[in-house]
């Protein structure tokens, strides 16, 4: 724990650690209910409920992957209207020089590609991914999150985070520790 | 394990179709009376020595039939693939399946009406304009063997249909987990079984309304259709079961969710296979081919075509694309009758058109039958259902599917 000299250690939040999924969904409708908005929760594997104790509001993923849906479709259709039937009109089977039904095929696979890359960019987009690094990686405890346990951290950039209050709170919820985490800047 | 094990709601057992029973039964034997009325009377009115009457019953018939197959498949699926979270409303289709022995029965007067619907049956007959069938279609086509391939497919599916349910009912009382490994390794074979019969039987009793035209994807165009019309029946009953308090505590938001997300998939499946089908006809552009498509695109026939192109998918498609329509029990139960109208539009576009080409047709023996079949289904639903536990109460995997939840 030896201070590097020239690095300021702030506090980058509080994480509570618990041991049981149903713990953790009556601290995170807890701290709901108090006001926070920056903190999250960590768990091995999906909690059923949590979104809802948590309040989290519905993703826009949906609707970014249906306009891509909606752009790949019409860009496709407008790019074969024009190389077809604008720029080089040529004369295929004897059908019109702009044949809907020939391009619909098309029209269907660069939908679903545009529609597939914005869903899975959006996806990393909308959870600040890629990310080298978190502060909670410094927490020796916090590895067991991807095992046996379940956690809550509230950030110190939280309007309302006062180091004494909120570690009140996440106590009154009866982790089985709580623990500061720090932030190197 | 998850949050909600620890408030798992208890085992719905006993749950039964109670005074429902005389009100479906009722209700179905009245309309299936009015509408059997109205198709002899038009059908006799008619004066075409009742060729249009032998049409409207092959639509209303294979209408009915196809929801029917559908939920077979549908019990066969959950099998196969182990899945656990239908098993609380896994009776429904089951029940419909175990109608299968009626509906088959119900299939023989095809039998006798091969003459008015078949050319290859009636060379000089008043249909078919392209006259009998050739070569090894000339060997398939005989009512001999169209008669013995039916009986075949009939038999099969009665079968499964009555042996799914009886041994699912059997489990109500002996609990035992036997029974599931036994349907489950008996499934696979079903189910190879099933998509063959259902390929076979559209070819013999649609397809071959044209003794020339084939499409070796008409089977699949079939099939997307029966699970399109299924699932919006295992919709419409599960959420007219639940309203009326006969399966409370089975079903949650999560099982109409999924439901959803079948329903949209398959009707997407149903574009994807019909378009299929148009295009490559429609490129290659071979007069034998081109044929069929003709009497169903020309002249106000067209209108009909536009119709499912639109109704049958672009609309349900935007309607049923969004979470909150899956979720929200009235507004996919109104997807799910709109999508049961488009199937039974898409059966008429599929055998109406020969008989009148050109010029759109509509008649009353269409709706009589229609009304009979729908009926039927009632009566039979409500017959079948007084008869068993609406909820397989003791199945292993029911406590999976009472916990169902999906995001």
């Amino acid at each position: 724990m030896a201070d590097a000299s020239n690095s300021v250690h702030s506090v980058y939040g509080l994480l509570a650690e618990f041991e049981h999924p149903e713990d953790l969904l009556h601290a995170a409708e807890k701290v709901r209910l108090a006001g926070y908005s920056s903190w999250d929760t960590f768990t091995p594997f999906q909690v059923h409920g949590l979104d809802d104790a948590m309040g989290v509001r519905r993703t826009i993923l949906p609707w970014l992957v249906f306009g891509a849906g909606a752009f790949g479709c019409g860009i496709a259709i407008l790019f074969q209207w024009w190389t077809n039937a604008v720029d080089y009109p040529f004369l295929i089977s004897g059908k019109p020089e702009w044949s809907l039904p020939a391009n619909i095929p098309v029209a269907f696979e660069v939908t679903i590609l545009c529609a597939a890359i914005v869903a899975v960019v959006g996806m990393l987009w909308l959870n600040n991914l890629p990310r080298l690094h978190h502060p909670l990686f410094r927490s020796e405890r916090f590895r067991r999150a991807t095992t046996d346990r379940f956690f809550l951290a509230i950030e110190a950039s939280d309007p309302l985070f006062d180091e004494v209050a909120t570690r009140k709170l996440l106590e009154s919820t009866k982790p089985s520790a709580v623990e500061c985490i720090e932030d190197t800047t | 394990m998850t949050a909600h094990a620890s408030s798992a709601p208890q085992s719905p057992a006993g749950l039964r179709l109670g005074p429902l029973f005389p009100v479906l039964v009722k209700a179905g034997g009245i309309t299936a009376g009015v509408g059997l009325l109205l198709a002899i009377v038009a059908g006799l009115m008619a004066g075409d020595q009742l060729v249009r009457f032998a049409h409207s019953y092959l639509l209303a018939y294979t209408f009915s039939l196809s929801l029917l197959l559908g939920a077979q498949l549908f019990v066969l699926i959950q099998y196969l693939t182990g899945a656990g979270w239908a098993t609380s409303i896994r009776r429904i289709p089951e029940i419909l399946s175990g109608l299968l022995p009626v509906w088959c029965l119900l299939g023989l007067p095809l039998l006798f009406f091969l003459g008015h619907l078949y050319p290859w049956a009636s060379p000089e007959g008043p249909v078919g304009a392209h006259g009998p069938a050739e070569g090894f279609k000339a060997a398939m086509m005989t009512p001999f063997a169209f008669g013995l391939r039916l009986i075949l497919y009939f038999a099969v599916w009665s079968f499964f249909g009555y042996y799914y349910l009886r041994k699912s009912v059997e489990q109500d009382k002996t609990g035992s987990v036997e029974t599931t490994l036994h349907l489950q390794r008996l499934s696979p074979v079903a189910t190879i079984v099933w998509a063959l019969s259902v390929s076979f039987f559209s070819f013999d009793a649609i397809m071959s309304l044209d003794a020339h035209w084939h499409s070796t994807i008409f089977g699949i165009y079939f099939f997307s259709g029966c699970m399109v019309g299924a699932l919006a029946v295992i919709v419409l009953l599960t959420w007219f079961l639940e309203r009326s308090g006969r399966i409370r505590g089975a079903v949650n938001v999560h099982h109409y969710h999924d439901l959803g997300k079948l329903l949209f998939a398959f009707n997407m499946f149903w574009a994807y296979i019909a378009f299929s089908q148009y295009m490559l006809v429609w490129y290659a552009n071979i007069p034998s081919e081109t044929s069929w498509y003709a009497v169903r695109l020309h002249g106000s026939w067209q209108w009909a075509g536009l119709l499912l192109l639109v109704g049958h998918f672009l609309i349900p498609f935007l309607g049923l694309m969004s979470r909150g329509a899956k979720r929200r029990p009235g507004l996919l139960v109104f997807w799910s009758v709109w999508l049961l109208v488009m199937h039974l539009i898409d059966t008429w576009w599929l055998i109406v058109p020969p008989l009148s080409p050109g010029q759109i047709s509509f008649s009353f023996t269409d709706l009589g039958w229609t009304i009979t079949f729908i009926g039927l289904l009632s009566a039979g639903f409500g017959y079948a259902a007084r008869q068993v536990p609406l909820v397989a109460e003791r199945d292993p995997r029911l406590p999976e599917a009472l916990t169902h939840a999906t995001t």
